[in-house]
């Protein structure tokens, strides 16, 4: 289907002052003020969208998606009934439910799908939605191989559709601002990330039925899918490949190489992926832009000049997530020359280096401009540092996050560049083929205990 | 049998489960499930959390009808029946209607539409009220889902929901104080249970002040939402009922009219709300010098929930 079929598949719906039919004066009175985002716009066509996969994301998309005024969500599917049954209650009773994902393409043909079936199933149920001529949103991480998620990159390039990746920090504000901080320079130049995800359970989901029952291995599979190589690649794919991504967007790059380790250490309960892992990935960027270094300057350390300083250099991240700790949380820690950035989805901090002209003398002049104030004032008693163990960090500047979720966030996007057939999404398919590079070099450096090179891609 | 506990914070005070089973491996994981629940509907219904959906609302509902999902939609339908069955006295906005001195409407929800808008400015929901009753509902049939039928939930205490029995085969014991006697100008403290509650496949909630979990007005007694003056003659209740969010409503708007109001609202009304009571118990301030404890059964409709 061509862009222009899309729409015309699309149901016309009365514009929005008939589809709020509450009050028409007050409506009228109310239309004065800003509206956040653009769905809510007059004459807004909804857009026909459907769900694919139907679990536990698929149902926070579903409950989304139905808050969202430019959005007709008319199916939903999946192959695991229990799931159906309760996602269906979410989706309401204008989407028809699909046990077969393809009946759903072929009958229904959304103008929009929207992906979060198991991470082995991704290529293939997009790659499908791609030849329905449907643009697509995909959970993340976008494929289960780099192969794969090439071959996908491809394919909605020679589709022209629109996708996007569900890497929902690209939709947050306090990472769209930790962003704009980085890329202007407020931390100076940005020599290491520290980034982690840890947690403190087994990362199991129960299954419906008792251990001896005969269908119990195969919905334990089913179920607990992110647990085996088959089917998801644990840790890194699951949780590492959001944080990555922000390393990759903030830094405007993909690794270089990476080193990491990891194992099975401590649920030894039959699960083939990795319970906890470290990854070291290194970075070669480019000097910050800015004004060249004054060649008159003082020399730089180490008999460097200003020649040498605009050679790349390494920008050092560190990766770890743990399932049996959860001291450290999830967070990004993003280290510069003037300052760090601490990073969560609901709260950003911000906090200055001390640099070496900060040691806090008064120098102020006296009104005549003549003699100068005592530069330091004794009285007998010592100033002492505290000894708390964070006193050097200083006051952070604080990055909230105020307006609201950034699923439902990255959808209203997504759903605007539909309607646009802007294929500019937040986070396309190039930027998840980096993200998936990315995520499952590392597990094949595990594997293979050695450094690898990431593939460009 | 095999029992495995689990705890978690969510809206304002601790969640904690206590299941029985056969095997612990399941029965932790069904744990994990149902405490995500409850998180679940705390980012649902938390006005706190800039992300939550009730947290939309407030933020835009002044300027333009807000669309919401199916879940909300039905909670809200829920509220607006249990709002008139209680003359206004279960109020979503009684934090706001205080501060503005209103007495009219504060909100509209077109429930075909799924449209909820203010009628002015200064206007938020609050579920304080509703919200622990419902994520223990929720975190309930979790469990079920998953074959739990003995299980223990609660609340920060004051909602409690139980299923089955307990390790003994017993309905699951929950032990009542009187809230006044925790009050600084309480003549006499009594440390000891008045009284308990047996309960299988019942939940119940407590409510003596506005509660700090998802509520606006944390630190203040509870005001009535029909005046804005604080209740000039304060109760506490305990309602037991088949599901936690109608136990939640009940107690809290019981709380709210004030102990003659609702005494006679307990006898003399008949509606679906007060139907699906199993048991209400009225505690008062203390009066005689004796400080003789006041715990006074206003409703009991099947026989050994209250011992
Ligand atoms: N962005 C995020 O924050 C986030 C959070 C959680 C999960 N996810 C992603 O969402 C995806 C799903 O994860 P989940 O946690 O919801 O898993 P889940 O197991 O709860 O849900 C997956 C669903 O897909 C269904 N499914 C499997 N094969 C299917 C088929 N052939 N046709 C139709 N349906 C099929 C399953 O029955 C299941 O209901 C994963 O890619 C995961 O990485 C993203």
């Amino acid at each position: 289907m061509n862009t222009s079929d899309r729409h015309h598949a699309a149901s016309l719906k009365p514009n929005r002052r008939e589809l709020l039919g509450l009050s028409a004066a007050a409506a009228g009175a109310w239309a004065s003020t800003a509206l956040k985002s653009a769905v809510a716009a007059d004459g807004v066509e909804p857009v026909r969208t459907a769900v694919i996969g139907t679990g536990g994301r698929g149902s926070d998309l579903i409950r989304s998606l139905t808050t969202i005024e430019g959005c007709d969500l008319v199916a939903i599917a999946d192959d695991y009934p229990p799931h159906l049954e309760k996602a269906a209650k979410f989706a309401g009773p204008q989407a028809k439910p699909y046990s077969d994902y393809h009946k759903l393409l072929n009958e229904v043909k959304p103008a929009a799908v929207i992906i979060a079936v198991p991470l082995y199933l991704h290529y293939q149920v997009a790659s499908d939605a791609l030849q329905a001529g449907c643009d697509v949103f995909c959970e993340k991480t976008m494929c289960h191989t780099v192969d794969e998620a090439r071959k996908l990159a491809e394919e909605v390039d020679s589709a022209k559709a629109v996708f996007q990746v569900g890497l929902q920090r690209r939709a947050n504000p306090i990472y769209q601002q930790a962003a704009a901080m980085v890329q202007s320079g407020v931390l100076g130049q940005v020599t290491a990330v520290k980034a982690q995800w840890h947690r403190n359970n087994n990362w199991r989901r129960p299954v419906p039925v008792p251990k001896g029952h005969a269908d119990w291995t195969k919905l334990e599979r089913k179920l607990n899918w992110r647990l085996y190589r088959d089917y998801s690649g644990g840790l890194m794919t699951e949780l590492g490949s959001h944080q990555l991504d922000v390393v990759n967007w903030l830094l405007g790059d993909i690794p270089k190489r990476v080193i990491a380790s990891g194992g099975v250490d401590y649920w030894r309960d039959g699960r083939e992926v990795f319970d906890n892992v470290f990854c070291l990935y290194e970075y070669e960027l480019p000097p910050l832009a800015g004004p060249r270094p004054d060649p008159n300057a003082a020399a730089l350390p180490n008999g460097g000049t200003s020649e040498t300083s605009l050679k790349p250099y390494t920008v050092r991240v560190t990766y770890s997530s743990l399932c049996n700790n959860a001291y450290e949380g999830a967070a990004e820690l993003v280290m510069g020359t003037k300052g760090t950035l601490y990073l969560t989805s609901n709260k950003g901090l911000f906090y200055r280096e001390k640099l070496a002209d900060d040691v806090g003398w008064s120098a102020k002049k006296t009104a005549d401009g003549g003699s100068v104030d005592a530069s330091v004032v004794t009285s007998g008693k010592t100033l002492k540092l505290s000894n708390s163990p964070w006193a050097h960090r200083g006051e952070p500047l604080e990055i909230d996050n105020l307006l609201g979720d950034d699923t439902r966030d990255e959808l209203v996007s997504f759903l605007d560049h539909v309607r646009r057939d802007d294929v500019q999404t937040i986070c396309d398919a190039r930027e998840g083929l980096r993200d998936t590079a990315t995520v499952l070099t590392a597990n094949r450096a595990i594997d293979e205990q050695t450094s690898l090179a990431i593939p460009r891609v | 049998m095999t029992v495995v506990e689990r705890a978690r914070p969510a809206m304002g005070s601790l969640f904690r489960l206590r299941l029985l089973g056969d095997d612990a491996d399941h029965l932790e994981a069904v744990a994990e499930a149902a405490l995500d629940e409850i998180e679940r509907i705390e980012r649902l219904l938390s006005w706190r959390d800039a992300r939550s959906e009730v947290a939309r609302i407030n933020r835009e509902a002044t300027a333009r009808p807000v669309l919401v999902d199916f879940e909300l939609a039905a909670i809200l339908a829920q509220c607006q029946e249990a709002e008139a069955a209680t003359d206004g006295y279960l109020d979503l906005a009684a934090a706001a209607r205080a501060e503005l001195r209103e007495t009219g409407r504060l909100w509209e929800f077109d429930a075909e539409r799924r449209l909820i808008r203010f009628t002015c400015p200064g206007v938020r929901l609050d579920f304080g009220a509703y919200g622990k009753g419902y994520a223990l509902d929720c975190a309930a049939a979790e469990l079920r889902s998953f074959g739990i039928t003995q299980a223990l939930l609660d609340g920060g205490t004051s909602s409690v929901l139980a299923l089955g029995t307990d390790e003994f085969g017993n309905p699951w014991p929950v032990g009542m104080r009187n809230p006044f006697a925790a009050r600084p100008d309480a003549k006499t403290t009594w440390p000891h249970e008045l009284g308990q509650l047996r309960l299988t496949d019942l939940a119940l909630s407590s409510s003596a002040a506005l509660d700090a979990g998802l509520s606006h007005s944390a630190d203040h007694d509870m005001l009535n939402p029909r005046t804005g003056e604080p209740i000039a003659d304060p109760s506490a209740y305990t309602v037991v009922a088949a599901d936690g969010a109608t136990a939640e409503v009940l107690s809290t708007a019981l709380c709210a009219m004030g102990s003659a109001a609702a005494e006679a609202y307990t006898k003399e009304r008949t509606n679906d709300l007060l139907a699906a009571a199993v048991a209400i118990v009225r505690f008062d301030p203390p009066q005689d010098a004796d400080g003789s404890p006041h715990l006074t059964p206003l409703l009991v409709r099947r026989p050994g929930v209250l011992v």
